[in-house]
């Protein structure tokens, strides 16, 4: 469904990723993984369109995206949540999960209130409060929730288990795998935490200053024993 | 909204219905000219606390209501006064929508806040030069029509009539610009407010949200304009001028930016003000400037924001008063 073929990608002068083939099917989990500054964030972002200036083609389903704005990105389906969850911190849960519905193109099927309560039940109680009065890991739930209430087919997911409790991340994970068999959502997860992502996903990139390293499923990954020393420990 | 603004808007609301009861002509007067004001305010505040865009030129809309409707009442145009209101506001949403393409495109902050005002002293320096609109004289002794429900006749030449009518229709308008803040539109205006670029990233087109915004401004700001035409009986260029576009933004301040009731609070306010020094030549203009340093600098969220304040301190309700 999405495609990325020789992406180059900038912030002013600096050249960030260099030359990143990407191929996402409808419904699959892939981590793109490396350290900090690696350019993980950045891929996420040129696939939305959402700050750097890119170059190569993103495409999905076959349609060249180009210049596509990111709010016209988000309506077709591709919805990012990135790594400050950038939730709307003066409306309350529940208006943040409607604007999210407002969002999209898609009008129909779409998981009602109760869905998504229920599937996120930490945020039954949390309905009327405000976004800002929520812990860091309610937030990050809640941005999670929000960008399912958008009913996307992919889902970008950037460091989801930055700042939160081992107990909490545990249970993410399955509420990430859960939602995305549930409703078909390919994801593309860029994290740190190894384990985490090799639990939500089942194919990876190792990305190093920009540059991709390793492509192929955490299999491979495991017996290539040299890549974590290399790349990413630190 | 706590309970101490709630009660608050509800002795509004009956102090505006039983008016005519209570209190002279002079007053009643007032009190409808107050209604026309706040519906305007809050046309306003709704491109303010809800889109985050600042107007300086917001009476240019109201005028094109006012002296659209002044004209067609003046020239005795076989038009349904309900139909009147309405082409009205497709005007003001009309040259607000223009403004809004050919503006917004380019700015959101403080160029647009002057753009806006540059149109309505444009359109001021317009009037001047047309004879159909009275030129600097404006346009006076506007006749008061007689409205045709089919059931009933709304005749605005009766006193009470006119005033439960002009009442009738604040209260519509008031109620439908609550209804879009609450719903949908209200809620991505307030997203793009917040921080533009999240609303992006939920999908949210940032430009068409503050197009839609100030369209809809302009639309509500043009019926307060038509509804002044046939309750003042005279619309003149200072209708237009900057200082009336600057009585929304006053009113906000006093009542509580941020809120929706705010230039309720604050239009009411202001009047009572405006009333109250009504005999000393000057000392309403100096009373208003006073209230409004007051406020800044003792309630910046206004009056509605201190109330808050304070039933956060009394540990009453405080959430949901916010826009």
């Amino acid at each position: 469904m999405l495609e990325l073929h020789r992406i180059d990608a900038f912030y002013g002068q600096a050249h960030i990723l260099h030359d990143i083939p990407l191929k996402v099917a409808a419904g699959e989990r892939i981590a793109v993984v490396g350290r900090n500054g690696a350019g993980k964030s950045t891929l996420l972002k040129s696939i939305v369109n959402a700050g750097p200036i890119v170059r190569g083609a993103v495409s999905l389903d076959g349609r060249p995206l180009g210049n596509m704005s990111a709010s016209d990105r988000v309506r077709l389906g591709v919805s990012l949540v990135p790594e400050d969850r950038r939730i709307f911190t003066h409306i309350t849960v529940a208006e943040n999960i409607l604007l999210a519905q407002y969002g999209t193109e898609r009008k129909h099927g779409l998981p009602t209130m109760e869905e998504v309560v229920e599937r996120f039940p930490m945020l039954k109680d949390l309905l009327g409060r405000l976004g800002g009065q929520l812990s860091g890991g309610q937030q990050q739930v809640l941005a999670i929730a929000r960008s399912i209430a958008a009913g996307p087919r992919l889902m970008l997911l950037d460091e989801p288990t930055e700042g939160l409790a081992p107990v909490i991340v545990e249970d993410l994970a399955e509420k990430i795998i859960e939602a995305c068999d549930t409703y078909g959502i390919a994801l593309v997860l860029a994290e740190q935490n190894l384990r985490f992502a090799r639990r939500c996903t089942s194919r990876m990139l190792l990305l190093d200053s920009g540059t991709t390293v390793f492509s192929g499923d955490w299999t491979e990954f495991g017996k290539s024993t040299d890549l974590v020393d290399r790349y990413l420990a630190v | 909204m706590n309970r101490a603004a709630q009660a608050a808007l509800l002795l509004f609301l009956l102090l505006f219905l039983f008016a005519p009861f209570l209190v002279n002509p002079g007053l009643v007067f007032l009190a409808g000219f107050a209604m026309i004001q706040i519906v305007f305010a809050l046309s306003w505040n709704l491109l303010f606390s809800y889109a985050g865009l600042i107007s300086f030129g917001h009476a240019a809309f109201f005028g094109i209501g006012a002296y659209i409707s002044a004209v067609a009442l003046r020239d005795g145009y076989e038009i349904h006064f309900v139909l009147l209101i309405l082409v009205c506001a497709a005007f003001g949403a009309l040259a607000a929508l223009l403004v809004a393409l050919v503006v917004l495109r380019r700015a959101s902050g403080v160029q647009f806040a002057v753009l806006t005002l540059a149109l309505s002293q444009l359109i001021v320096v317009l009037i001047g030069y047309s004879s159909l609109l009275g030129h600097d004289e404006g346009i006076a002794a506007i006749p008061r029509p007689a409205i045709d429900f089919g059931l009933f006749t709304v005749d605005m030449n009766q006193p009470l009539t006119s005033y439960y009518f002009v009442l009738a229709v604040c209260l519509l308008a008031v109620g439908l610009m609550w209804l879009l803040a609450k719903g949908h539109v209200g809620r991505a205006m307030r997203a793009v407010r917040i921080d533009a670029e999240r609303a992006a990233f939920v999908g949210i087109d940032v430009w068409r949200v503050r197009v839609i915004a100030f369209t809809i401004s302009g639309a509500f700001a043009a019926v307060a304009g038509a509804m002044l035409a046939p309750w003042s009986q005279i619309i003149t260029p200072d209708y237009v001028n900057w200082l009336q576009s600057a009585q929304p933004l006053f009113a906000a301040l006093l009542g509580g930016a941020g809120f929706f009731w705010g230039p309720v609070v604050g239009v009411i306010g202001l009047s009572g003000i405006n009333y109250l020094t009504r005999t000393f030549a000057g000392l309403s203009e100096v009373l208003v400037g006073a209230s409004l340093i007051l406020v800044v600098l003792v309630a910046p969220q206004g009056i509605l924001g201190a109330l808050k304040q304070l039933a956060r301190r009394r540990g009453g309700r405080t959430p949901g008063g916010h826009a």
